[in-house]
């Protein structure tokens, strides 16, 4: 508070000068408002974090070259970036939230017009000569309006780029609801997949088994066992299928095409990727690129420079200066300046200081809390990112292979009958399970990247790796199976 | 190892200066027999043929023959493509095969290079008490390093065995065992040309592995001649009218219907000694108990590739595992190419029978040190089998050594004819 103080006494001067020399410039102002000037800004940030386009549509002919444009990628498969891409260009939300930007640039437009000046008149009529109509006119310009028009001004233009912070804030959520919704998509398709083959291998066991109980080598019991896991890995299936819808419809939601139309993402999920960018030098990054940070900073800024402004304004005794003119009876006119003073008795701006005051408080305790949150969530992403890391990357080069060994041996074994074929397949169903488990940790280490990368308002460039068939089905034939999922 | 030839010598040299020896200390009492040898008129007993093996070199020390077995870690070949990690003695399981005659004072000293204790029993033998070999009874158990001595004098003839008495169901287990064959003072009647034995043996040695597992009592996968299976198992070579023993040793935890192609023997015969002539029964196959040997024999007055092996027919094949699924009789058609799309390489097996089998693993890749379960080629095809199998070749011609002669070639119209296709 003791700095706010401060400033508020440098800006009387200040405020005084500015606005007497503003005054004539302000009074040939136009008025004529664009809302689309501060849409650079916020494509500026998004172009700065993402390295994506984004589009405001204003019925210009720019918007069916955006729409071809998103046209092109909705043919082909979805990368993950091109999906963000697709909701940044189609997403109407994010069209509504653009529109706040014209609110706050008429807001602008609006603190830099002065306020239209007062003209009273009054006409008197004498019941006895002499006869002469007294007139007396007065045009009175609201004074303090005039004199503080240019803080106005500045305080309106702070507003408008607290604005595009905002904005820009949303079009970062929205690209991260989308890759969050992307993984989803893509982790439930390839989940399919892979259950899918795990439930063959239950069905050819049962199919075995049949043959086995046909040539009168196997029980019923047995048999009634095999049929009801291989049941119950189809139920599993099923359920798993479920899921693709919701997940398609949500991501068809954020991308503003709907889960309709001809638009897919791939079948499989991309491998984890051998190696992370420096993630503390993108800590200290976040601090200076988080557009919800810096939208909090802007508020601040703007509400101590509002509570300044009050502070000279409350005290200011004169409301209005004009021009009277009062035409006498006699025949002359009298013309000389008016002045009309409002006296700070009854209401002093406290209330109103007041008011500023708490919400001022109230901004620098959100910056501090925000400051922690972007802390914490940096924190917790990348404790996820690591932790998925390694997970998967244990499943990829141990357990994945163990399980792929333990099938060939397996084989060695049944080639010299020393394994039945039963058991051979089971070692195969546990090779298909670990390969689940492994989707699901990729799966999980692109979303705590996504978490990573809404943390920092930044995108991580992906270091490709060999990825691993990740169907369940064996690397030779892997090719047919591609067309699961995936439409 | 001693060749068969220096062996042969050293034998007769022995049983020579045996005579003389026992001469020298007659006032001992004899062990009972009907008759005894006048100096220099002996009939030197053909040696004893260990098939893969053979027996244990002595020194005369004072009168005493004296041997010197060594237990030890051993490697063993069951059969190219399986090295066994066993245990046995002088560098081999079963360990060499004493012969020694019927009144010879013997010395045997016993050294331990084991990891822990061990002792040895004269199984069979009669022998002072002391000399029993049971640790922690008869005597302190033998510590890893130590040397010790028993020393006997030989009261009477038969085929014996010798193993530990300490700890002595893993000992066992991991192949530490040997014959112990001891002359008659007089000469057989009739004599034998030609005298083999043959330690019987099962082993639990998991596919994958190398080491006899000692904790397996009932479901042995591997059957041993001297700790060989078919189709390393060497054949026993005999001239045709041959008089032949056999001696069956068994130290397994199973029992062994041995079964001979071609004859009818007589068990002469036991661990207790000679069957006499009145109880001798024919047979063609005879049980060999657990604990027990058998000594048959027979005229081999038939060329030809005759078999002898165990009739328990599990213990004539290699490894094979007892849980798995019966498929004899499954049609795997429409299944089959479901589970190479999952498994590519996969074959169904067995829906006919398990004589594919031999072609598939000489063409499939098995576990490590496995052998598959059945082998064998003989002049007309996959023999199909494996463990306790070999073959007597009898033959009108054969090398002094008895060498292998090859297969046996069938004078016209003495073999089966396909009659139709
Ligand atoms: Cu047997």
């Amino acid at each position: 508070m003791s700095r706010s103080s401060l400033d508020h006494r440098r800006a009387t001067p200040v405020a005084l000068r500015l606005g007497l020399a503003a005054l004539l410039a302000a009074a040939t102002a136009c008025g004529h408002v664009r809302p689309e000037a501060a849409f650079p800004g916020v494509r500026d940030a998004v172009v700065a974090r993402l390295d994506q386009r984004v589009h405001w549509r204003r019925g210009t002919a720019e918007d069916a070259a955006v729409d071809a444009a998103v046209d092109d990628l909705l043919a082909q498969p979805l990368d993950v970036d091109a999906a963000v891409q697709v909701a940044l260009l189609r997403n109407p939300s994010l069209q509504a939230t653009y529109e706040d930007l014209g609110v706050a640039q008429a807001d602008l437009v609006q603190a830099g017009l002065l306020r239209n000046p007062v003209l009273t008149g009054a006409f008197r009529f004498p019941d006895r000569s002499p006869s002469g109509t007294n007139i007396e006119m007065d045009l009175a310009q609201e004074f303090v309006n005039l004199v503080f028009l240019p803080a106005r001004t500045r305080i309106a233009a702070a507003q408008v780029v607290e604005v595009q912070h905002r904005v820009a804030a949303e079009v970062l959520d929205l690209a991260a609801e989308v890759r969050a919704a992307y993984w989803d998509l893509v982790a439930a398709h390839n989940t399919v997949a892979v259950l899918r083959t795990v439930a063959e291998v239950a069905d050819v066991s049962r199919a075995l088994t049949e043959r086995l109980h046909e040539a009168g080598n196997v029980s019923e019991l047995q048999l009634a066992s095999e049929t009801a896991l291989a049941t119950e890995l189809e139920l599993e299936v099923a359920r798993a299928e479920a899921e693709i819808a919701p997940a398609r419809e949500r991501l068809g939601r954020l991308l503003g095409v709907g889960a309709g139309g001809g638009w897919s993402v791939p079948a499989q999920l991309p491998a984890v990727p051998e190696a992370e960018p420096d993630l503390p030098a993108l800590e200290e990054a976040a601090y200076t690129q988080r557009p919800d940070l810096l939208a909090v900073q802007q508020e601040v800024a703007v509400l101590r420079d509002a509570l300044g402004l009050q502070q000279v304004t409350r005290w200011f005794p004169i409301a209005d200066v004009g021009v009277a003119v009062e035409h006498e009876r006699e025949g002359t006119w009298l013309v000389g300046p008016s002045l009309s003073l409002v006296l700070p008795i009854f209401d002093q701006g406290n209330a109103e200081r007041g008011r500023l005051e708490s919400q001022l408080r109230q901004s620098e305790a959100r910056l501090a809390a925000r400051g922690l949150d972007v802390r914490a969530e940096v924190g917790a992403a990348r404790a996820r990112v690591a932790s998925a890391r390694a997970i998967a990357g244990r499943y990829r080069t141990a357990l994945l292979p163990l399980r792929a060994r333990v099938v060939a041996l397996s084989i060695e074994h049944y080639n010299y009958m020393l394994l039945g074929p039963l058991a051979l397949l089971q070692a195969k169903q546990a090779e298909v399970e670990a390969l689940r488990g492994y989707i699901e940790a990729v799966r999980d280490f692109w979303l705590a990247r996504t978490a990573l990368e809404r943390a920092l308002a930044a995108r991580l460039p992906v270091a490709v790796a060999a990825a691993p068939a990740t169907d369940g089905a064996p690397a030779a034939d892997a090719h047919r199976h591609h067309h699961h999922g995936g439409h | 190892m001693a060749t068969r030839r220096q062996l042969l010598g050293s034998f007769l040299a022995a049983a020579g200066a045996s005579l003389g020896h026992r001469l020298a200390r007659a006032a001992e009492p004899l062990p009972t027999t009907s008759t005894t040898l006048a100096p220099g008129a002996a009939v030197a007993p053909p040696p004893v043929v260990t098939p893969d093996g053979a027996s244990l070199p002595f020194e005369w020390k004072d009168g005493v023959k004296e041997f010197h077995l060594t237990a030890e870690p051993v490697w063993r070949e069951f059969a190219p493509g399986m090295r066994v990690k066993c245990w046995g003695y002088n560098g081999t399981t079963p360990g060499p095969t004493i012969e020694a005659v019927e009144g010879d004072r013997v010395r045997i000293l016993v050294t331990n290079k084991l990891p822990e204790r061990t002792s040895i029993h004269w199984h069979g033998v009669l022998l002072p008490p002391g000399m029993d070999g049971v640790s922690g009874l008869t005597q302190p158990a033998i510590m890893p390093g130590e040397t010790w001595a028993y020393e006997f004098t030989l009261r009477q003839h038969g085929t014996q065995m010798y193993h530990p008495h300490a700890d002595e169901m893993l000992q066992m287990a991991v192949g530490m065992m040997g014959l112990f064959v001891i002359h008659p003072r007089e000469a057989a009647t009739p004599p034998v040309d030609r005298d083999f034995a043959i330690m019987l043996h099962a082993w639990a040695i998991h596919p994958g592995t190398y080491r006899p597992d000692p904790a397996v009592m009932l479901d042995f996968n591997m059957f041993t001649f001297n700790s060989k299976v078919f189709p390393a198992t060497a054949p026993l070579v005999v001239k045709t009218g041959q008089r032949v023993r056999i001696r069956f040793g068994n130290l397994s935890m199973d029992e062994h219907p041995m079964h001979l192609h071609g004859f009818k023997f007589r068990v002469t015969g036991t661990d207790g000694g000679p069957v006499p002539a009145s109880a001798q029964l024919p047979e063609t196959t005879t049980l060999v108990p657990v604990g027990a040997t058998r000594d048959i024999e027979f005229v081999a007055d038939v060329p030809g590739d005759w078999v002898l092996h165990c009739h328990k027919s599990h213990h004539t094949m290699n490894a094979m595992a007892h849980d798995i699924e019966n498929t004899l009789g499954a049609d795997q058609r429409g299944v089959e190419e479901r589970i190479q799309a999952l498994l590519p390489g996969y074959m169904g097996m067995g829906q006919r029978g398990m004589s594919e089998m031999q072609d598939m693993a000489q063409h499939m890749k098995g576990p490590k040190n496995t052998l598959p379960m059945m082998a064998g080629k003989g002049p007309f095809g996959n023999i199909e089998m494996g463990g306790m199998f070999t073959i007597v070749k009898v033959r009108d011609e054969v090398s002094a050594d008895y060498a292998d002669p090859g297969w046996y070639e069938h004078p016209e119209g003495t073999r089966a004819w396909k009659v139709r296709a």
